[in-house]
């Protein structure tokens, strides 16, 4: 079976003022569809540019990244990247950053999905709350909500939960689970 | 004493002060031209009588209308590219940086040249003045959008247009309502100087000719007091508009 996302050889450096930096170099793996796999290494090892090229944030400078065969040219709504910091838009309350996910599409339905899954994220009564007047840990519930109502077949996300505290990062490593698997 | 009270006592005694303090000065003094605050009432009363204080007003504030809303037509586009194409910054930006410093009242001599003696002087003048503040204010709001939010919008295949209007508008606002802000603050001051020398209607008119036209220094009084007026009703209008939902985020996080 061809695998779900494959990455040949990939090479990335970026310029610096003391001269330039390899982050990645010779980068290869293929993951299959349905797998869940997980980057490990120290901070400022290149996990974020690695995922960043695998979304179609960056190019690499040599290699290609195909998913379902195809080469990788820009970002896609079937890849679904899930940032560090929450990227929610501020202007838009929780509703709104969920219709903004949607890009204009399936008008009909979209109260239903959106509340939908407001739910599946527990966040049910802060349809109408700014980004700015939940906690992080909220924040990343919504993204996650938007990122998932896309129907996305690829999540990349960037140590989601890297900046919550502790307790609120083991809690959301259990319902993520529990989303992804249901 | 309730909090409303005490805001209005606030702003009522050292106003009083300083007139208290003025009226006494003049009378000590024995000035013969120097108004109380009393006489500047007076003065203005007449001139709002004599249908002059409309008509200045109206005829400052239309320059600067016009002035001001060909300044950020304009403003808002450039800094728009500014903020967003590295390649439009790196042209444009000298440019703006080499202008700006240049007092609008040093175009009075070329104004007059380019545009005579009219309305078209302080509009430019005032175009001159709200512009440098606008397309600043636009570029540093658009430079300044988190890429996390680019990135995002781009991931949910947002571009071109759409990518502009709902991501880099809406996160850019508030320091383009601010650039606004400052360019109308600037706009107001500039059109005075701009009416002492160019044309012979409007506030800045009617202090140089209430001067020269007899030493009527209450009525140059009377015409100051009028444009802090509106400048002060015009900066709590912008203000209004920086406290608007699509804006406030900005201060709030």
């Amino acid at each position: 079976m061809r695998p779900k996302i494959e990455v040949r050889g990939i090479a990335k450096t970026f310029p610096t003022r003391s001269g330039p930096l390899p982050v990645l170099d010779g980068i290869s793996f293929s993951v299959a569809d349905g797998e869940f796999v997980a980057v490990i290494g120290p901070s400022g090892c290149g996990k974020s540019t690695l995922l960043g090229v695998l979304a179609g944030f960056e190019r690499p400078d040599r290699g290609e990244v195909r998913v379902d065969g195809e080469p990788v040219r820009e970002p896609k709504r079937t890849g679904i990247y899930i940032f560090q910091q929450p990227a929610l838009s501020p202007w838009l309350d929780l509703e709104g950053n969920l219709v903004f996910g949607l890009n204009g599409a399936s008008p009909e339905e979209r109260p239903r999905l959106v509340a939908h899954y407001i739910a599946l994220v527990g966040l049910e009564g802060f349809e109408h709350t700014f980004p700015h007047q939940l906690s992080g840990g909220m924040q990343q519930r919504a993204e996650l909500a938007r990122a998932l109502m896309v129907k996305p077949e690829i999540l990349y996300m960037d140590e989601p939960f890297g900046s919550l505290d502790a307790l609120t990062r083991l809690r959301m490593r259990a319902e993520l689970l529990r989303i992804l698997v249901a | 004493m309730s909090g409303l009270d005490g805001r209005w006592l606030a702003t009522f005694v050292p106003v009083a002060v300083l007139l208290a303090l003025w009226h006494v000065a003049v009378v000590t003094s024995g000035s013969l031209i120097f108004p109380t605050p009393w006489q500047v009432v007076v003065g203005l009363v007449d001139l709002a009588r004599q249908g002059l204080l409309l008509k200045h007003v109206v005829a400052s504030l239309f320059r600067v209308t016009y002035g001001y809303l060909l300044a950020a037509a304009l403003a808002i586009p450039v800094g728009m590219l500014m903020g967003r194409f590295a390649t439009a910054h790196a042209l444009l930006n000298p440019l703006v940086q080499g202008l700006r410093p240049i007092s609008p009242i040093a175009w009075i001599p070329l104004a007059i040249l380019w545009f005579g003696v009219g309305d078209l002087s302080p509009i430019f003048l005032i175009f001159l003045s709200s512009f440098f503040p606008m397309v600043v204010g636009t570029a540093a709001g658009v430079m300044t959008i988190d890429r996390k939010l680019i990135r995002a919008a781009s991931n949910f295949e947002f571009t071109g247009f759409q990518l502009f209007r709902s991501v880099v508008l809406p996160a850019a606002l508030p320091q383009i309502v601010t650039g606004m802000r400052i360019g109308l603050g600037v706009a107001w001051l500039v059109v005075v100087a701009a009416e002492m020398i160019a044309v012979n209607s409007g506030l800045g008119y009617l202090i140089i000719d209430s001067r020269n036209a007899g030493n009527r220094y209450d009525l140059v009084v009377a015409g100051m007091v009028a444009i802090g007026v509106i400048g002060f009703l015009l900066d709590t209008l912008m203000r209004k508009l920086e406290r608007l939902d699509e804006v406030r985020w900005r201060y709030e996080t």
